[in-house]
């Protein structure tokens, strides 16, 4: 049984919470398409009539990035930082930094590139200073980068000094029709239902987006 | 209660014009293929002391789109094909929300006698 730690970032084991404490998205794919016209327009029972094909191209991109979202997945590359804490007893130890969202890899592609770690120097103002990648590496077994020996001039007053960035590849979950049907279901229903609001209560379909996707969805333990 | 389903269609552009000898006449050429949700099928007959005339009717119900728009602001110009028969647009009726067009369609059979 994995032992958890409340002192992460420390130990091998699963860890729960995780040790990250800010996450962003710097680089997101906003333009490219995964699900084809030809499939949206047999969906949409639109067949030749490509007349809103910039609409249903708009619609296709916010589709792809909810299902992308709802089950921390990369379809198309997604670049993340996430921020670390760091205090004295950390110095010079092995830590390890647990990676919000992570992918597995695709044939002979990796499933994340750890783009760099940093930490921000003590000085006034901090310095952001690149940490040599021989110091760390990543753990795909534990979703976690494992970095040895930050230097005592990482700063003692910022929140999170510690910066990891990295890039998610894309999932070989994405070409699986399963979720690509799960998409188009969900595309369909935002192409008929444009408005916020609605009279009636609409209801969900038996095997519909959720339950199409949820043996995909990862557990959070 | 009706159960509607989809089945494919193609939209045609009609062309009126007059030839050099003065004849009316009817250009039909494919625009697109779409499906169309298809329903209330009729076929009906008028019997008069000379002939048979029949009538079939038919409605095409399909999703609101620039090209469809174009069909309800120009019906004249437009004909459907459906069964490998060309159907001309009696009605075209926008949906409220925008979301759909209803085109109700006529053609007639050759005239029988008696």
């Amino acid at each position: 049984m994995s032992l958890d730690s409340s002192n992460s970032p420390f130990l091998g084991t699963t860890r729960n919470p995780f040790s990250y404490e800010k996450v962003e998205q710097v680089s997101r794919d906003v333009s490219t398409s995964w699900l084809t016209l030809d499939q949206i327009s047999q969906q949409l029972n639109l067949f030749q009539d490509d007349s809103q094909a910039d609409y249903l191209y708009g619609i296709e991109l916010a589709t792809r990035m909810a299902i992308e979202d709802y089950l921390g997945l990369s379809i198309f590359a997604i670049k993340y930082k996430a921020y670390y804490g760091c205090y004295n007893g950390m110095i010079g130890t092995s830590m390890s930094l647990d990676l919000p969202e992570v992918s597995q890899p695709n044939g002979t592609t990796v499933g994340v590139v750890v783009n760099e770690v940093a930490y921000y120097s003590g000085a006034t103002p901090p310095v952001y200073t690149i940490l040599d990648p021989s110091s760390y590496y990543y753990d795909p077994t534990g979703n976690k980068v494992l970095v040895t020996g930050v230097p005592s001039s990482v700063s003692q007053l910022m929140t999170s000094p510690v910066v990891c960035t990295y890039t998610t590849n894309a999932s070989p979950l994405a070409d699986y029709p399963v979720i690509q049907q799960a998409g188009l279901l969900l595309l369909t229903h935002l192409y008929n239902n444009r408005s916020n609001t609605v009279m009636g209560k609409l209801e969900e379909i038996p095997f519909g987006v959720a339950q199409l996707l949820r043996p995909y969805k990862p557990l959070v333990m | 209660m009706g159960i509607s389903r989809y089945e494919q269609i193609e939209v045609n552009k009609v062309t009126n014009s007059v030839n050099e000898i003065g004849q009316y006449t009817t250009t039909i050429t494919p625009w697109f293929a779409t499906r169309a949700l298809v329903h209330s099928v009729k076929n009906s007959l008028n019997i008069t002391k000379e002939e048979r005339i029949y009538t079939d009717l038919v409605n095409f119900k399909i999703n609101f789109t620039p090209y469809t728009q174009s069909i309800v602001d120009n019906q004249p110009l437009y004909s459907i094909t459906w069964r490998s028969h060309d159907w001309r647009i009696d009605s075209a009726v926008e949906a409220d929300d925008r979301m759909s067009v209803t085109l109700y369609c006529y053609r007639n059979d050759p005239i029988v006698p008696v």
